[in-house]
Order: C-alpha cells, then structure tokens, then sequence
C-alpha cells in the first residue's frame, strides 16, 4: 500500500510538472515525478512473423505505421527498430516487446488493438502491441478519407499503438494521432499520409528531445468531431459564381518552431491532386505554434470567370516553398468530394 | 476509486501480492453511441462502488482489479451476484502507481451507471472503455444530481440514438501529466488574413452551451424508455444472468498464441 507520504510527494511532484509544463501538449505517465519513457531513445520491437509475413501487405503496413513515427517527425531522436522474431506466442513480462495479430485477449466489440505496457517507476520496460483479428482490416497505406467506418485502414492503427508504445497516452482534447477513437483525427496532404499529428510530435520531442530545430507545415480536411473523436470535412455540394462559400480544414505545423506569417492559398482544381497551377480562390497568412493543429474557416469568393463544372476545393500551404520544410509532400490537399461551381 | 496512490489510498487497497514493476495498457477504441452502448451490453446497471481489490495472474506479472459494486437498479439484463464484482486489466502491485490508459476508474462510494460486456473474460468489462461509464454528481448550482461522461461532459439528454452532452471538463487522473494547450491551438475560426483570435476549444459550444443537465432519474428513466424501444430492434443482444468475477480465477498468465490474420485486402 503506498504511503502517505510518498502519497504527498507524488501529489507534489505532478502539481510541479504540471505547473512548469511547456506551451506544447501531449499526455504521457509520471511515476513519483519521473517521466515514464524508454532509458534510451530507442527500442527495437519484435514483430511474429506469423502475422506479419515477409512481403506480406500487413508487413509493409506496419513497417509504414513505424515510418510514420521514425521517418516523418521532424527533428527526432527517438527510433523504433524492428527485429522479426519466429516466435508464435507473446507473453506480457518476458521483456520482449512483441507485436502480433492475437484471439488471446479479452477483446470486446469496441476494441481494434491494444498496447499492453510494462514500467518500473523509472522507464518502460516493455511493450506488446497486439491487434484483435477479423477486423476487416485494410492494409493500404494511404487511407481514403471518405470510408472512416468502413474497413479498418490498420496503418492507422497501428500508428497510435506505436505512440503507445513510445510512452504517449490519449489525447483527446484536440486533434491527435494520440486520439482515443479511431480515425485518430486521419491523414495529411494529397497522398493521405498516415503520419503523426503537430501533438504527437510535441509529444515525441517532450519525451525524448529534438535534434535540433526544424520546421514542417500540412493541411488536412479533417476536423474534430468531439472528444477524442474526428472526421473528414464535407465540401460544400455546389457554390454560386459570384458568391462567397465558407471553407473549413486544418492547419498543421508539425515543426519545432513557431511560424509567423506563413502563406495559405485556396484554389479550385479539376481533379482532387491540388497544384499552385489550379485556379487561385483566396490567399491568406497565419500564425501558429510548434506542434499544433489549427482548425482554420475561410470565405473565399467564387469568380464569375470560373467555367461551369465540377471543381475540387483544396488548399496549399507555404505554396511558393519559402519555409525549408522537413518534407514539402503534406502541404496540399483538397476535399473528398468535388462542388458543382455555376 | 482512481487506480492512483491517492484513491488506492482511500480505499484500503488490498495488495495481494507485491512485484516490482507496473502494467499498464492502452487501446485503439471504435466510437459507441448510445444505441450501440444499450445493443451491446449485457447488463446495464446503476451502483455504487464499495471496494477494490488488485490480484496478480498466478505468474504475478499482470495484475487484474476487482472492484465491487453495491446494485441500485437494473435497466438491461440481470446478474446472479449482488453485489456485483468486475473485473479490469491491468492495475497496481506494490509500492508502483499504475494509472491505465483509457480503462474506467471509479471512486469508493460513487454511484455510476455501467454498461458490462463480458465480465470476467474481457480486458475492459466495461462496453467501450470509458464510453462504458456515467458517474452520478451534484450540481450544487442547480441544487439536483446529474450524470457526467468519463471526459467530465454533463449529460443534457438523450438525442436520437446518443448522448446529448454539454462540454467535457478534463478529469485529471493521477499519474498523467496534461501539457497545456499552446495558445494557437484548436482555432475555430480565422477568416481575416493573419493568425486569428486564439480561441478554446468550442466542442461543447452553440447548441451544447444552450443546454442544461438534466436531473439524473429523470435521465435514468429517459433511458429505461430507450432501452424498451430498442429492445424489439435487430442487433439488440440479449446475455445470460451476469456474475461476479473472482479473483480466484485470474489466468496462469497474460499470453497467448500470434495468429496469422484474415485474407488481406489491398
């Protein structure tokens, strides 16, 4: 049974860190005042590969899902590294971090995954990712934004487990990778990348630190919907030429670094993949802070000299590339669905 | 009766053995609306929790959590025990605060209402985690108790087939830490040209800000009407009378077989 007093110093430690907690935003474990994280910013994660076969699409889903942590967080220090292992069990306390489909787990209807983690009050000791079969589970790695209830995209899953995994718990109080419900606020640009939140980000450097300073804007045309919970942004069905529309998405500034006056333009195009060729709508600058996602609602003026036609909305941030980015490829996108311009 | 020191503490936790490290876990949950939460459950009911018990698997490397409830009334379903013991994943051994992401925390003397899904056998017996859970409290201003979600939202109704809710409240839990929101963050609107007005989160706001909680039994009665209309629909799911778990039948260990998955789709 704890004592009062260590009672009392963990009341006190967790109102110190909370009272000198930065101007960025994640949720992750304390023990007695010490962050709960991996000793090293590394771990290696054991994949079966009975679930995850070699050249398998679910392999080269998960290996996406790691990517997305490894490969796509600006300026990072942690690293997750795979080692397959043979094995055809997991067992939580051999202190192998194991990630494999299982039926042995008290799954229930609501459930898509669960990370099982092991801590000692001073860093994590273990992590086993373990995902729930028959899910209908989908394996592209780029998941479409308009089927957020129908097959279960596992990249994205598997994303937020691995967040787990790095010591990051739910955040449902904006949009985050780390969200409780699925699809964990969805995916960026025109490819739809599957990759952490400005948060999560936040997060992974709050955990681990960052190398350095780096900076890295997206867009996306998902919103939160509620607690812990999103969606993807309808287009407007049809718009007036000679009118005004109100256009909603959200900005991601997925850098280290506040950016100040960063450039926003809003075009219509023929097909979803949005270019600073299309047809300009509306520019705009905004501010915004290291590691955050910023719901943004614009009105843009539909011009008279716009043909009749099916036109996709879509936005480009930092469109002529004066921001040095950590990758440029999540800074366009448009909406799902195309609007009737008349 | 949080799984932290401080409601551990309360309660007179009962440790029944001691390790020296702690498990916790954490999920991927598919969002359930109310229609879901009452088709789903196998027991829906209204109590007070009055203890909490921590029991290692026979290995001592998982703990599961006991936690007893006094029953007040049934809405679905019926159970063999009163009180009424379920059974959770994860808790705390030793001296090592545990918190469990996203699994349903309750306080000694609380009352809830909970929708329980295979107890004994799931990880989380309560149907979607913490959607799974109400807890009954006193608005003081209002002078009437009212039912709040596990994110700390007022319940105002039912509407359709869910919740009406008014805004959460963060519920802080001991053992995590909150960073604070950035000042830019969750902008609700920027029109003009320029960063914009750095406004809160509005989730909660418009419609939601109109509302007012509604007092608990009247909700609980909104809901007994609910259930009775859902009850001839199809995928409404009738269980067997729910029992108590035991502590006595924790597993041998937390393990199991790696399968391969379903046909993939590309």
């Amino acid at each position: 049974m704890i004592s009062r007093t260590a009672l009392l110093l963990l009341i006190a430690g967790l109102f110190l860190t909370l009272c000198v907690a930065s101007a960025l935003a994640y949720v992750y474990l304390a023990c007695d005042g010490t962050t709960i994280k991996w000793g090293l910013p590394r771990t290696t994660i054991h994949p079966a590969t009975i679930s995850f076969p070699s050249g398998s699409a679910r392999r080269s889903a998960l290996e996406r899902a790691r990517d997305g942590w490894n490969l796509t967080v600006p300026a990072r220090n942690f690293f997750f590294a795979f080692d397959y292992t043979s094995s055809t069990t997991w067992q939580l306390g051999d202190g192998v971090n194991q990630a494999c489909f299982t039926s042995d787990y008290g799954w229930t209807s609501s459930e898509l995954a669960i990370t099982l983690f092991t801590y000692d009050c001073e860093e994590l000791v273990e992590a086993d990712v373990l995902f729930r079969p028959g899910q209908n589970w989908n394996y592209a790695h780029h998941p479409a934004p308009d089927n957020p209830l129908g097959p279960h995209y596992f990249v994205l899953v598997a994303l937020h487990e691995l967040g787990h995994a790095l010591g990051l718990q739910h955040e449902d109080r904006w949009m985050a990778t780390m969200n409780s419900f699925y699809p964990f606020s969805g995916v960026l640009g025109n490819e739809n990348d599957p990759d952490p939140h400005g948060d999560d980000c936040a997060g992974d450097w709050a955990l681990y630190g960052s190398a350095g300073s780096a900076h890295d804007l997206a867009v996306s045309i998902y919103r939160r919907t509620g607690t812990g919970n999103s969606d993807f942004i309808k287009a407007p069905s049809y718009a007036d030429k000679g009118s005004t529309k109100t256009v909603t998405f959200t900005l991601l500034n997925r850098g280290t670094q506040n950016e100040n006056g960063y450039t926003l333009k809003v075009y219509a195009s023929n097909d979803r993949w949005i270019t600073t060729a299309d047809t300009l709508l509306r520019t705009a600058t905004y501010n915004q802070t290291a590691g955050s996602d910023m719901r943004v609602s614009l009105s843009i003026f539909i011009p008279e000299s716009l043909t009749t036609a099916n036109y996709y909305i879509g936005f480009v941030v930092d469109p002529a590339n004066t921001v040095f980015e950590t990758a440029e490829d999540q800074n366009a996108v448009g909406y799902v669905k195309s609007t009737i311009i008349w | 009766m949080h799984r932290g020191g401080g409601s551990l503490l309360k309660l007179g936790l009962s440790i029944v053995a001691a390790a020296v490290v702690s498990v916790a876990d954490a999920t991927t949950l598919i969002r359930l609306n109310l229609k879901d939460l009452v088709d789903q459950a196998d027991l829906i009911f209204v109590g007070t929790a009055i203890s909490q018990e921590v029991v290692p698997s026979r290995d001592g490397k998982f703990p599961f959590t006991f936690v007893a409830f006094s029953v007040e009334q049934v809405l679905k379903g019926s159970m063999k025990d009163r009180p009424l013991t379920l059974r959770l994943a994860g808790g705390q051994i030793g001296k090592r605060t545990v918190e469990l992401e996203g699994m349903p925390e309750f306080q000694r003397g609380e009352r809830y209402l909970l929708f329980v899904v295979q107890n004994g056998e799931a990880g989380c017996p309560l149907l979607g985690w913490d959607q799974g859970i109400m807890q009954f409290v006193r608005d003081t201003q209002a002078g009437k108790t009212i039912m709040i979600d596990a994110w700390g939202a007022p319940i105002f109704g039912i509407e359709g087939e869910d919740w009406f809710r008014g805004a959460p409240k963060l519920v802080a839990k001991p053992g995590v830490i909150y960073s604070t929101p950035s000042t830019s963050q969750v902008h609700d609107d920027s029109d003009a040209a320029g960063s914009g007005t750095t406004t809160p989160d509005k989730e909660g706001a418009g419609r939601a800000a109109t509302g007012k909680p509604v007092e608990a039994d009247r909700l609980l009665a909104e809901l007994r009407t609910f259930i009775d209309r859902r009850r001839a629909k199809p995928g409404f799911h009738s269980a067997q009378p729910v029992r108590s778990a035991l502590p006595s039948e924790v597993p041998e260990s937390m393990r199991g077989a790696a399968l391969p998955p379903e046909p993939e789709k590309k």
